[in-house]
């Protein structure tokens, strides 16, 4: 589905010398696939994350995303690859402090072409899924860490994207609440979903299907 | 989807309501500014005259090379122009006149006005109740006492829908009211309401002393209106009525030597008389002047909404961020942030035209009193709030669309990590939105504050004129007798007796009768010819302000006789020889370098001379800003048209004398009103004005900068204040221009003023840009970035 060839990552220095993040990343990631990305702080893992999730532009090298080539896209183009192919789970989870739960879960939808209908019957859906369908009128500061993470993976999802990128999902949470979210992730998975998550965890690595190392940005 | 942009927005304004309730007030003060000073220029220019077709009507004007702009006309060339033009329909005739209005025992004044009968046939108007007057009923003199009313007086009266056929008693006459005047219709001046209109052949009882008016080719006191026949263009009207009024001045060489016609549209003469004769752009330029103001202060409210809007999305990062990142495009986002800022400018809006509401009437409060009280609306038409509302509209995007740019061009990358994203995506070398809005403020800060700066000055150099007579502790009453039913001679006697009995109070140092009230609303103008010599040389012949005093007018004016001797009681006596004292300026006009003791004039065109027993220092007649205008004095024998004035010194403040008079003029006949009263005691408000004109520029200057200077170090701050200097300057100097007819003294582009205030905002500026950078200077960086 992913297919990553020679991609470079690197910031100016001054005076003409350069910092690279990411050296010469050949990457093949297929669908169903669930891939864990590991390496110590600035070893270039979540600079990977955007890259892949196109969030990132200012890299050289090859990317193909199901045959598309995203290296040959205008930005508003990748725009919408990543609205169409692409859900993010972010370690402080990044919900909007003044919307509700359901409101929070809509957000995606009406960033996308969705009518009024068709987004209530997938926010309710989406509320059943992850059982939190009582929690749908409170704010985010309102719920557990946990909870508010289940909430940041249900928003991830409710499009449907193909793949799901997750840096740190459990970052910020307690390892009980962090193995409910890892066990979601391999649900997602076994059910089709397309997962590359960043992680320190060992544990949580293990969730996944394959490791990819990262150091100085190089995979080793 | 918008629904849902504005419950957000709703909710987003709820949460921050330190942030909502500043901006609220700085859209609010913004928008109810311009709106207040719209709502005066509509009134003043914009709104048209509620009358029929209104483009064909014009107004008619005489013009004569010895006074300055346009005059009245008088009646007999009416007459005479009705008679002998072609290019109207129809020409009308009307004069105002002050009227006393006897109700339940009591005398007030009311503003009235002597119409020819095809008044409100010539302006195509439908009275609310009854009708107007026929032509039949402005033919034999005083022989048709009816009148129509006010719509607002009307009102005031009770409204009673049966009026027609009751009577008014009008200066101790009875009249019968046969029609109201349709809402909205207060004449084709603005600024000056009839309250009632009355037939011009009832002027005997309305005005028992101007009869000589109506038989004086010469005197000038009577608006005239003309419709234009279908086709004929305002030029072609002109043309033909210049004919006119050169056969009448070949016919009548002594009284319309060198006077000519000038015809106006009705729409743009109609606010002329607010700036008087000369001043006639006066109402434009005063209107665009204020219009160039409140657009500076929206302009600044504006910028500091933006800066607000900058300074909180720094706190929106985050937020803004991650709705990129869950897929909403700039422009949703854009659109978000926008529909908040017009969300805030709709409140602010209406929090403005609310104000609106208020201001004016506050604005209105604010002016001078004046003998006929004026009389505007400035409260919001519909137009004006249309106006108001796009305004508002506007505003929301100024302020809001840049702010919304700039949040959105953030780094989604960084954005998500939380790191340091300096405002406008780059350091302090960028020319970055902020720096644009406080180079803008500072230009528009100084602009205000130049304008501000001359008109504090003007008002010192005001100040600083010696007006030629007392200037404190002097009450001025004016009555008119005449109202209250009085002839003449009684209007005489009951005046003297005024006095006498003002003059028994011990607070009172001295009081006297005089005509003319120095820096008042003008008075009577005659055309003065100095005996034994040329009268057709245009020097021999020139116009002189008249005033009838009693003797100790100029010892309680404080007007020194500088040749020559005072009035006596004799000189007033009916048989005594008819004398006159002149100012110095009449007598340099006349007589340069003579003495024109013992010297004859007489009024032009009139039998009987006087002989000049003395010269009197000048006065200013109507502005401080004057160059000395001839003045005549008369010994004070009989109420002159227009009623007399009672000028009292007082021992102490002159604010108790000032009911103590009226009391006296109540006891003596409650029937007399009093049509104008001031105390003179100049010199108060100078040091409030210019205390909190200071407080106001120090605010601006440094409010205008609080919420970005801290991340500006000195130099760039100061670069930028340099660059909003200079820009401020240029525009100073291109708009002060418009103010140049209402300064004293003071050049428009005075050199003090210009460098002055730019030092003190300079200084502001340098102050507000030190300060802060001293103390992030003092923070350790490694903080600061992590606060930034």
């Amino acid at each position: 589905m992913i297919r990553l060839h020679n991609i470079e990552r690197s910031y100016p220095l001054g005076r003409g010398q350069m910092f690279y993040v990411l050296r010469d990343i050949d990457l093949d990631i297929a669908a169903g696939d669930f891939v864990s990305v590991m390496g110590p702080s600035g070893a270039g893992k979540s600079t990977l994350l955007h890259i892949l999730g196109m969030h990132d532009h200012g890299w050289t090298g090859e990317y193909f995303f199901d045959e598309t080539a995203v290296h040959h896209l205008k930005s508003k183009e990748r725009a919408t690859l990543r609205n169409e192919q692409v859900g993010f789970v972010f370690q402080q989870y990044h919900l909007l402090d003044d919307l509700t739960v359901y409101e929070n879960l809509d957000i995606p939808l009406s960033y996308r072409h969705y009518s009024k209908s068709e987004r209530a019957a997938l926010v309710a859906d989406s509320l059943d899924r992850f059982q939190i369908v009582g929690k749908k009128d409170l704010y985010p500061r309102q719920l557990s860490g946990g909870q508010q993470q289940l909430v940041g993976v249900a928003r991830a999802i409710i499009a449907s994207p193909k793949l799901l990128l997750a840096d740190e999902p459990t970052g910020n949470l307690h390892s009980s609440q962090g193995e409910e979210i890892m066990e979601l992730f391999r649900r997602l998975n076994e059910e089709g979903m397309t997962i590359v998550q960043v992680t320190h965890s060992e544990k949580n690595a293990s969730y996944g299907k394959r490791i990819i190392q990262l150091r100085d940005g190089w995979i080793v | 989807m918008i629904w849902r942009d504005l419950r957000y927005a709703i909710r987003t304004l709820i949460r921050s309501p330190g942030f909502f309730a500043v901006a609220f007030v700085a859209i609010a003060l913004g928008i109810g500014v311009n709106t207040t000073i719209l709502g005066i220029v509509n009134t003043l220019l914009l709104r048209p005259l509620p009358i029929g077709h209104s483009d064909q009507v014009v107004q008619v004007f005489t013009t004569d090379t010895h006074f300055v702009g346009r005059s009245p006309n008088s009646y007999l060339n009416f007459l005479d122009y009705q008679k002998q033009n072609s290019v109207f329909s129809a020409m009308a005739a009307y004069s105002f006149a002050g009227v006393g209005m006897t109700r339940g025992g009591e005398t007030s004044n009311v503003l009235g006005q002597l119409v020819s009968g095809n008044y409100f046939d010539l302006l195509e108007l439908r009275p609310f109740l009854g009708r107007g007057f026929l032509p039949e009923e402005d033919t034999s003199p005083n022989g048709h006492p009816v009148a129509v009313l006010n719509y607002k007086f009307w009102k005031k009266l009770g409204g009673d829908r049966n009026v027609i056929g009751n009577t008014i008693t009008l200066n101790g006459r009875a009249f019968t009211v046969i029609g109201v005047a349709p809402p909205g219709f207060t004449g084709v001046d603005i600024g000056v309401a009839p309250e009632v209109w009355l037939p011009l052949a009832m002027h005997g009882w309305i005005r028992p002393s101007g009869d000589e008016w109506f038989e004086n080719r010469r005197a000038l006191f009577l608006g005239l209106l003309g419709r234009l026949k279908p086709g004929v263009s305002v030029s072609a009207g002109q043309a033909q009525m210049q004919t006119v009024a050169h056969q009448l001045e070949q016919a009548y060489p002594d009284v319309n030597k060198e006077r000519s016609v000038v015809l106006v549209p009705a729409e743009k003469a109609k606010s002329q008389g607010i700036g008087g004769p000369g001043n006639e752009n006066a109402t434009q330029d005063i209107s665009l002047l204020l219009l160039v103001a409140a657009g500076s202060i929206l302009l600044i409210a504006c910028a500091n909404v933006a800066n607000l809007l900058l300074a909180r999305a720094t706190t929106r990062q985050r937020e803004m961020a991650i709705r990129l990142a869950l897929g909403a495009g700039r422009s949703r986002v854009i659109r978000q942030l926008l529909t908040e800022s017009l969300l805030l400018a709709s409140i602010g809006g209406i929090g403005g035209i609310v104000l609106a509401y208020w201001l004016g009437d506050v604005l209105i409060s604010l002016l001078p009193a004046t003998p006929v009280p004026l009389s505007l609306d400035p409260q919001p038409d519909f137009r004006v709030i249309i106006v108001a509302v796009l305004l508002a509209f506007l505003s929301g995007v100024i302020f809001g669309l840049a702010p919304a740019l700039q949040t959105t061009r953030w780094d989604l990358t960084q954005g998500l990590r939380e790191r340091a994203i300096a405002m406008g995506g780059g350091g302090i070398h960028r020319w970055n939105l902020r720096n644009l809005l406080v180079i803008g403020q500072i230009a528009v800060s100084l602009l205000l504050l130049i304008g501000s700066a001359l008109f504090l000055k003007s008002f010192h150099s005001a100040q600083q004129i010696d007006p030629g007579f007392r200037t404190e502790n002097l009450v001025i009453v004016s009555i008119d007798p005449a109202l209250a039913g009085y002839d003449q001679n009684r209007s005489g006697q009951v005046a003297r007796d005024v006095v006498e009995q003002v003059r028994r109070d011990p607070q009172v140092r001295s009081a006297d009768l005089g005509q003319f009230v120095p820096l008042g609303f003008g008075g009577e103008g005659r055309t003065i010819m100095a005996e034994g010599r040329d009268e057709n040389a245009q020097s021999n012949r020139k116009v002189a302000n008249i005033s009838a005093v009693t003797p100790g007018y100029f010892e309680t004016m404080r007007v020194p006789i500088l040749r020559g001797r005072n009035f006596t009681e004799h000189d007033a006596s009916e048989n005594s020889a008819k004398v006159a004292i002149i100012s110095e300026t009449m007598a340099k006009t006349f007589w340069p370098g003579e003495d024109a003791i013992g010297r004859r004039f007489r009024y032009y065109n009139r039998e009987g001379s006087f002989e000049i027993i003395g010269v009197a220092r000048d006065v200013k007649a109507i502005t401080l800003g004057e160059t000395p205008l001839p003045m005549l004095y008369t010994p004070f024998r009989e109420l002159p048209d227009g009623g007399i004035t009672i000028f009292v010194h007082t021992a102490g403040a002159p604010g108790p004398m000032l009911a103590e008079v009226h009391r006296i003029v109540r006891n003596i006949d409650n029937h007399i009103s009093i049509t104008y009263e001031k105390t003179v005691a100049y010199g108060v408000m100078a040091y409030s004005v210019s205390q909190r004109t200071r407080e106001l520029g120090i605010r601006l200057a440094l409010g205008a900068q609080s919420s970005q200077v801290l991340q500006l170090v000195l130099g760039q701050g100061m670069l930028l204040a340099a660059i909003g200097l200079v820009l401020g300057l240029l525009a100073a100097f291109g708009s002060t221009r418009l103010a140049s007819t209402f300064l004293y003294g003071v050049n428009p582009s005075d050199p003090t003023v210009f460098i002055g205030v730019t030092l003190l905002l300079a200084a502001a500026a340098f102050a507000a840009c030190y300060f802060p950078a001293r103390r992030a200077l003092k923070i350790d960086p490694v903080v600061a970035l992590r606060f930034e």
